[in-house]
């Protein structure tokens, strides 16, 4: 019996090991990917950000309905808010655990017009071809704080 | 917590909670109720694992009381709901606890009910607004598990279930365990259901919740079209809302009711 839980043990620990192994892969992509779209932010860029969209972004912004767009319309709405809301700081607050299928970030954004807005992204890890393990942004929230 | 201790919890004040036991499919399902009848009905359903007195602390609150009158659900597995006995099956837990609820508690089967559903409980709240939609008057979310990609047993939840380890767990773990195991393919049935949600949702999650991670909130967003939805984000808050975070929960419940006496009674 002793020797059996001390198999199941081991073999668990080993999981647990790999677990961790394997995510730690993509912990630095993850936080990688939430770098440079920080400074897509801070230098008001959508063409910067749009290497991290997805196909397909929802975005929410301030009490407007949440609404689907491409990759394209998408980069359309950046290009229009950063020039409505121009840059002045990007600070990132919170962000989900690296590596993981899914990593949440929120940052605060601050435009030289005195707006201050909470930013909430959704970053998803691709699961197959050629980009098979990179983060894009799926979804993108603005609120005004 | 038993029934002497729930007393001593009571003790000196001038509400005390009644009993019911109802049988559902053939199943006793329990729960506690206070408060006046008339008044909106909120339902607490809890996370796994978990019991009716995990929202104890709301059934002394005498503003509560004052507004509200209050269940709290023991769901299928726990408490004096068959404990050690699970229900796998989201869909039928979410029917047992409606039938207990609405059909036989509640003085008039067509009045509305706000449901608060933390965790995994939320998770059945969920279902219950899905499959009945006619009788949600709100709906508090409390970090609840709703994607189904985020949800997926891990390697300790298979082996909790092997033979002899199971043996070898507390019940309540065990039906803990025996939920998340069965979890995923009931969300990815709901995935399609999500536009039966009709009545107005608040959602409450915390940015540091390390069991059922912030990530969700995105889920339910984008999910939650046919009805008001409002996010509350907790920075810093951890995974156990219905404690740490008492003051929003109850802000939750009245943002909820508010909308209800601007559309009429339930």
């Amino acid at each position: 019996m002793i020797r059996y839980l001390f198999f199941v043990l081991t073999i668990g620990l080993g999981f647990q090991v790999w677990e961790q192994d394997s995510g730690s892969l993509y912990a630095q992509g993850s936080s990688d990917t939430l770098e440079k779209i920080e400074k897509a932010f801070r230098w008001g860029s959508s063409k910067v950000l749009k290497e991290h969209l997805n196909a397909f972004v929802s975005i929410k912004w301030g009490d407007k309905e949440l609404k689907k767009y491409t990759q394209k319309e998408a980069v359309g709405f950046f290009k229009d808010f950063f020039q409505k809301y121009p840059p002045r700081e990007y600070l990132r607050i919170h962000q989900g655990v690296p590596g993981k299928e899914q990593v949440y970030a929120i940052a605060r954004y601050t435009s030289t017009q005195l707006g201050q807005y909470r930013v909430y992204l959704l970053l998803k890890k691709e699961r197959k071809g050629k980009r098979k393990g990179k983060y894009k942004i799926h979804d993108l929230h603005i609120s005004e704080e | 917590m038993s029934y002497s201790e729930v007393s001593d919890y009571f003790k000196g004040s001038s509400l005390v909670p009644s009993y019911h036991s109802v049988w559902v499919k053939g199943r006793s399902i329990h729960c506690a109720e206070i408060g006046d009848k008339k008044k909106p009905s909120v339902v607490f359903v809890h996370g796994s694992p978990g019991s009716w007195t995990d929202y104890i602390d709301y059934f002394l609150d005498s503003a509560l009381l004052a507004d509200f009158h209050m269940l709290s659900v023991d769901r299928p597995g726990y408490g004096f709901s068959g404990f050690g006995d699970p229900v796998r099956d989201i869909s039928e837990e979410a029917y047992m606890i409606d039938q207990a609820i609405s059909r036989t508690i509640l003085s008039s089967p067509e009045k509305k009910i706000i449901w608060v559903g933390h965790s995994y409980g939320g998770t059945v709240v969920a279902r219950i607004a899905m499959d009945y939609p006619e009788r949600i008057a709100g709906i508090l979310f409390l970090a609840p598990s709703l994607d189904p990609e985020l949800e997926f047993p891990r390697w300790y939840n298979r082996m909790g279930s092997w033979g002899w380890v199971r043996r070898l767990l507390p019940k309540a773990v065990y039906v803990s365990n025996e939920e998340i195991v069965s979890m995923s393919p009931h969300l990815w049935v709901m995935d399609k259901l999500w536009d039966q949600i009709r009545a107005p949702v608040y959602h409450i999650h915390g940015t540091q919740d390390k069991l059922v991670p912030f990530e969700h909130v995105f889920y339910a967003q984008k999910k939650i079209r046919k009805a008001s939805f409002h996010l509350q984000v907790l920075e810093g808050a951890n995974h156990f809302l219905p404690w740490s975070s008492y003051e929003e929960t109850v802000k939750g419940l009245y943002h909820l009711r508010n909308r209800l006496s601007q559309k009429g009674k339930p």
